[in-house]
């Protein structure tokens, strides 16, 4: 079965993936909005990294 | 430790010495051939393609895997990590090598060697990012050879002079630092203005950036590489002090090494994500692409994190060797593989045989040269007059 994409998933894939952008605020919006995500999330991944590899360091 | 340098008669004619002297033999040839004949004769370099491996392999990659001297001083002179301290030499040693046949190997390129002083005393083209190359290279190799010259003093027994150019360690490796962070991201810049050449997946705005940070973690693998070879073939050359603190310089670089990689794959990341080029990942260049950042960065990167929280030595060990390689791919991806990607196939650039021999010349020309002066001088080892040092 498959299932059909609708909405704003459907919207930020045809955006991203397929390059349908038209304007220049659609670019920016699009994709700084998307670049402030990944951004949040290597900021959260980074410390938590970091303990990963110092968490042994007294054993 | 042996100090005895005179080689036995049955141990002259080595594989190594053999296969060496095979190279070395060739090089000179192509030598000859390059500076009579001309860039044509040996190279397949034309108008479309003026930069091929001479510039990718020898100089990116020369330059990259030799940021080892500026991480290691730092680590140990600027954070006082002097844990590391034994690390320095060897990787100072390195970086002199690294960078004097980066010279070597552009004369190979630019030609006419009796003009090197022109870009920097003559003609200084001083709104040109080359020109900014040009002048870090040849101040960082200044230094790295005024860093490097306390153990060709002391094998030399100059003791009043290297005291003095010792008191000048913390000057030498702040400004070796500075140079560094400039010309090593400045490599980067210089393909700022090929934006219709290279492959929008491997160009960026933020190119110098991504430069400057992977020498970072390349210096700290090529560190433990070199190390971990040395260990093996020269160990006979290391004091007690060396042995005993390989471990910590491989675990604490290792560890160092997998962070930033893991903030480099993110400003990768974010690097496609402001020029919005996730459509070409799904592309033959993308794949390509992927397996650089995930199969060379990514990946080490991991095997760096796991080996330093498990303490595994040689799990470190191989992923400097896959980030050593990962390092060439990125070089060779940016400056010959990507770039004038648009063109079709028969126009594209293919290194001859000659300039992948002359390339694996100078490689071994180091290679001699580093044995030569680390079987001789103080490197991996204190020498015995100043061990307070």
């Amino acid at each position: 079965m498959s299932t059909r994409i609708t909405g704003p998933i459907r919207r930020l894939k045809e955006d991203i993936l397929e390059n349908t952008i038209f304007t220049l605020q659609d670019f920016m919006t699009c994709t700084k909005g998307l670049t402030y995500i990944i951004m949040g999330g290597i900021l959260v991944f980074m410390p938590l990294f970091w303990k990963f590899l110092t968490d042994r360091e007294d054993d | 430790m042996d100090s005895d340098n005179r080689i036995p008669e049955n141990k002259k004619l080595t594989t190594f010495n053999v296969v060496t002297g095979i190279i070395l033999a060739g090089g000179v040839v192509l030598t000859i051939l390059r500076f009579t004949m001309g860039l044509g004769t040996v190279t397949n370099l034309d108008n479309n393609n003026p930069w091929g491996i001479w510039i990718g392999f020898d100089l990116l990659c020369g330059v990259a895997l030799a940021a080892g001297g500026y991480v290691t001083s730092a680590t140990c002179y600027i954070f006082g990590l002097k844990r590391f301290h034994s690390a320095v030499r060897p990787a100072i040693l390195t970086a002199f090598l690294g960078y004097a046949l980066v010279v070597l190997a552009l004369h190979y390129d630019v030609g006419r060697p009796w003009r090197l002083p022109y870009p920097v005393f003559y003609s200084p083209g001083t709104s040109s990012l080359l020109y900014e190359v040009g002048l870090c290279v040849f101040l960082y190799l200044t230094v790295l050879f005024i860093e490097y010259s306390p153990a060709a003093m002391e094998w030399l027994g100059f003791k009043k002079l290297r005291n003095v150019v010792v008191k000048l360690t913390l000057l030498l490796t702040i400004f070796g630092v500075v140079l560094s962070t400039l010309h090593q991201s400045s490599l980067g810049a210089l393909f700022l203005i090929v934006p219709s050449k290279l492959h929008p997946l491997w160009y960026s705005s933020y190119l110098p950036v991504y430069f400057f940070i992977s020498s970072m973690f390349a210096g700290m693998s090529m560190v433990i590489f070199e190390g971990s070879l040395a260990h093996r073939h020269l160990k006979d050359k290391m004091d007690e002090t060396h042995l005993r603190e390989n471990t910590g310089v491989v675990l604490g670089f290792g560890k160092a090494a997998s962070f930033i990689m893991m903030g480099y794959v993110g400003i990768k990341i974010i690097g496609l994500s402001i020029d919005n080029n996730w459509h070409y990942l799904t592309t033959g260049w993308g794949l390509w692409y992927l397996l650089e950042l995930i199969g060379f960065v990514l990946f080490p990167g991991i095997l760096y994190a796991v080996g330093s929280r498990e303490k595994n030595l040689t799990l470190i060990r191989v992923a400097s060797l896959w980030t050593v390689l990962g390092i060439v791919l990125n070089r060779l991806n940016i400056s010959v593989v990507a770039f004038n990607w648009h063109l079709p196939s028969a126009q594209r650039y293919c290194p001859s045989f000659m300039e992948i021999a002359t390339s694996v010349f100078i490689v071994t020309l180091g290679i001699v040269i580093y044995r030569f002066i680390a079987t001789r001088m103080p490197i991996l080892h204190e020498h015995p007059d100043y061990r307070a040092h």
